[in-house]
């Protein structure tokens, strides 16, 4: 019945204002079938108001919305899970009789994948213990298996591995991926680039209720500033002089920030030794992605008045 | 907006139909539900006392009536209130020989009302009587409930 | 697929739907200790009334069969239901309906229920039902246990009915059952205002003690000689409506009113709750 080239999600334009504050100031989304779409931006940008939207759980003041080709009164959640912010659930059953609750209320035969859902989110062995005595990471899992238990199509995950341990986040990132092998298109909202960039095929950028960057990881790279760096030397303000044509050197923070390609680092560290000027302590501040990411997102009020959409 | 609208349509009529059907406001209890309550009441009851005490009389032959009243002589005689007076009028022995008996009334808004016996003492000032055998029981004249309709 | 299983299949899931809400919201209170409680209390209360009665010789006779504790078991059901039954039963139906909806805000659980194929209707009619499940179950409960602790505790004589006549045990069992069965409407008018509250102020302590608030006051509007037609307009007023049935010429109006009243609270505040609730937005953890 599905158009295999029909976007898993097509919203548009949606505007979202709870009393004062614009949450949402008109935002497209495309999320193609099959893919794994990143979505991120700092803390109110908008993307978890986004993503209950997307589950039917707020209303949009304007715009619309279409999961598979089908807007909300249309059955819209059929085929989607997932869950946005922390999950939660009844802490006086144990985590199997709220997975059996909410396999109920789904119907089908979502209260036979139980064993199978639990299994995959690593659950089994705590599966009798009361939800109330579950750690967040716990809670998390069993998120994942409530989502799971509804043989998906389209996952959408708020900060899938918030509270895990790194042995979590390892399986969780191996769970989505595998899920993401089987095609199931998955949407997941994450404030850490490196995950977004391990995971996803696509990424939006929000910030302040508005989509900064929407595009494939491919895109955005080809954007991605230079990357930068913290150096700091026996002599910096020696070091200052040295600094080659195409790159910058600023001083911050009691050393040196620098920003430029690879190579131009190399040349400019074999000048410096050149100088006399020793290299005490060479890092990576930021990732190209993230020194884009932040400079997305954190720019000034004047760059938001002249229209800071990049790749849309 | 056309949710609002519709209940608020729908409480005016619901209330319009209850003000209708009760009188519009004014009280339900009057003088003449009470007498009309507490005297075959009282007859009831006193077929029972007397048989506690092994007379056999019939609520019918007494042929009691009753005289309630406000004690506030300001007021008028209706309305919920605890200084409602009864007497209480019946033909004991034979249709010329009336006797009395005086009850303090409460009267309670919703028409059930509570009677305290006021005298004579021997009818209704005690709270337990002897029963022919032997046994002590309440006496059903001391005080009594009853109910009468106000709507 | 035709188009008449396309509009077939989705009416007969929101049907089992409301079904399985409804079993679930059965479970979950089975398994809450208040509920448990209350079920508790409204089985053992009565007979716990009647051996604190017996224990004296005094009478609650301000309270209509009052007088009469000792001397029939059929009386204590009616000091019962008149005595207790106006807060007792508000309080009793709100301990669910007030918290039913407003616990899943506690838990902040709606956005793991609501992300499911049941619908929002179908969550609010499998609740609603739960709800007025627990409060015909409780009354019923209390009604057969005060009329058990009555008949065991201190007899089956004859009951003195509002007209001075002697009412034979059957016929006063049937309209003591009579006299428990029409407060069931005023308690679900109770449970209406209680989910509307629990929907609306999304907090359990308010769903579940503002309409035991509301009921004390209304009751003392009632005391206070408020005019008849505000007084008929009072839920509680339903609660005391039964004293007609126990007269030589039962009446029946207060019945008819109360039943309306009870009714209109019902409907008003169930559609209201549900007018909220399907509006709603579900934002926040």
């Amino acid at each position: 019945m599905d158009n295999p080239s029909q976007p898993a999600i097509e919203a548009r334009d949606l505007v979202k204002r709870f009393e004062d504050t614009t949450a949402l100031a008109g935002v497209d989304l495309r999320v193609g079938p099959g893919r794994v779409h990143g979505m991120v931006g700092p803390n109110g940008a908008g993307k978890t108001t986004l993503l209950t939207m997307l589950m039917g759980l707020v209303r949009p003041d304007a715009g619309s919305i279409r999961v598979f080709g089908r807007t909300r009164e249309e059955n819209g959640l059929e085929g989607v899970a997932g869950f946005v912010e922390s999950p939660r659930f009844y802490p006086y059953l144990s985590g199997r009789r709220n997975l059996a609750l909410l396999a109920d209320l789904d119907g089908g035969d979502a209260a036979a994948r139980i064993d199978e859902s639990l299994e995959l989110a690593g659950l089994t062995d705590h599966a009798g213990a009361r939800v109330g005595g579950y750690s967040v990471g716990m809670r998390q899992r069993l998120g994942i298996a409530a989502a799971l238990l509804r043989d998906p199509r389209l996952l959408i995950l708020d900060e899938p591995a918030s509270g895990l341990d790194p042995a979590g986040t390892r399986d969780m990132r191996a769970l989505i991926a595998r899920l993401a092998g089987e095609g199931v298109t998955i949407l997941l909202s994450s404030h850490d680039m490196d995950e977004v960039e391990d995971l996803c095929d696509d990424i939006t950028i929000m910030r302040a209720g508005q989509v900064v960057f929407d595009g494939s990881m491919e895109e955005l790279r080809d954007k991605a500033p230079d990357p930068a760096f913290r150096l700091s030397t026996s002599d910096d303000e020696k070091a200052l002089t040295v600094a080659g044509p195409g790159m910058t050197v600023t001083p911050d923070d009691g050393g040196l920030l620098v920003h430029a390609q690879r190579d131009q680092l190399d040349a400019y560290v074999i000048a410096l030794g050149r100088a006399d000027v020793a290299v005490r302590r060479l890092d990576l501040e930021a990732s190209a992605l993230k020194a884009l990411f932040f400079r997305l997102t954190e720019s000034g009020a004047e760059d938001r008045a002249t229209g800071p959409e990049v790749g849309t | 907006m056309r949710w609002g609208a519709m209940r608020r349509g729908t409480t005016a009529a619901v209330v319009a139909v209850l003000l209708g059907t009760s009188g519009c406001g004014s009280s339900g209890v009057t003088k003449d539900r009470l007498n009309h309550a507490v005297a075959p009441t009282f007859a009831n009851l006193y077929v029972l006392q007397q048989s506690l005490r092994g007379r056999k009389v019939g609520a019918a032959s007494l042929n009691s009536k009753a005289d309630c009243a406000r004690g506030d002589a300001q007021a008028a005689d209706s309305g919920a209130g605890n200084d409602w007076m009864c007497t209480v009028t019946w033909f004991n022995t034979g249709p010329d020989i009336a006797v009395t008996a005086s009850y303090q009334v409460h009267v309670q808004t919703n028409g059930c009302y509570t009677a305290d016996g006021d005298g004579p003492a021997d009818l209704n000032g005690q709270q337990m009587l002897t029963a022919t055998d032997g046994a002590t029981v309440t006496n059903p004249l001391w005080q009594f409930d009853g109910c009468f309709d106000t709507t | 697929m035709t188009a008449v299983a396309e509009r077939t299949e989705p009416r007969q899931a929101a049907r089992t739907g409301a079904w399985v809400v409804y079993r679930w919201e059965l479970i979950k209170l089975t398994r809450q200790v208040k509920a448990q409680v209350v079920v508790g209390l409204c089985v053992l209360a009565p007979f716990l009334f009647v051996a604190a009665l017996n224990a004296q010789s005094n009478v609650p006779q301000d309270t209509l069969f009052g007088r009469w504790v000792h001397d029939s078991g059929f009386s204590i059901p009616l000091v019962v239901l008149g005595f207790a039954g106006q807060w007792a039963l508000p309080a009793v139906t709100s301990v669910v309906a007030g918290d039913i909806f407003a616990c899943e805000d506690r838990y902040g659980t709606w956005k793991t229920i609501l992300t499911r194929s049941c619908g929002r209707s179908q969550i609010f009619t499998g609740k609603t039902f739960a709800a007025i499940t627990f409060s015909v179950v409780t009354t019923v409960l209390l009604a057969l246990s005060s009329l058990a602790a009555g008949v065991l505790l201190v007899g089956r004589q004859p009951l003195i009915g509002l007209s001075g006549t002697l009412l034979t045990p059957g016929h006063s069992a049937v309209l003591v059952l009579t006299s428990w069965a029409t407060v069931l409407l005023p308690v679900l008018g109770f449970t209406g205002l209680g989910l509307l509250l629990s929907v609306a102020s999304r907090s359990s302590a308010v769903g579940v003690g503002a309409p035991v608030v509301i009921g004390l006051v209304m009751q003392l509007a009632s005391l206070v000689n408020a005019p008849s037609a505000v007084r008929m307009l009072l839920l509680t007023t339903p609660f005391g409506a039964w004293h007609g049935l126990f007269t030589v010429r039962p009446f029946y109006g207060p019945l008819v009113q109360g039943a309306i009243v009870s009714l209109v609270y019902f409907v008003l505040c169930v559609g209201g709750a549900y007018a909220l609730l399907r509006r709603r937005d579900i934002t926040g953890s």
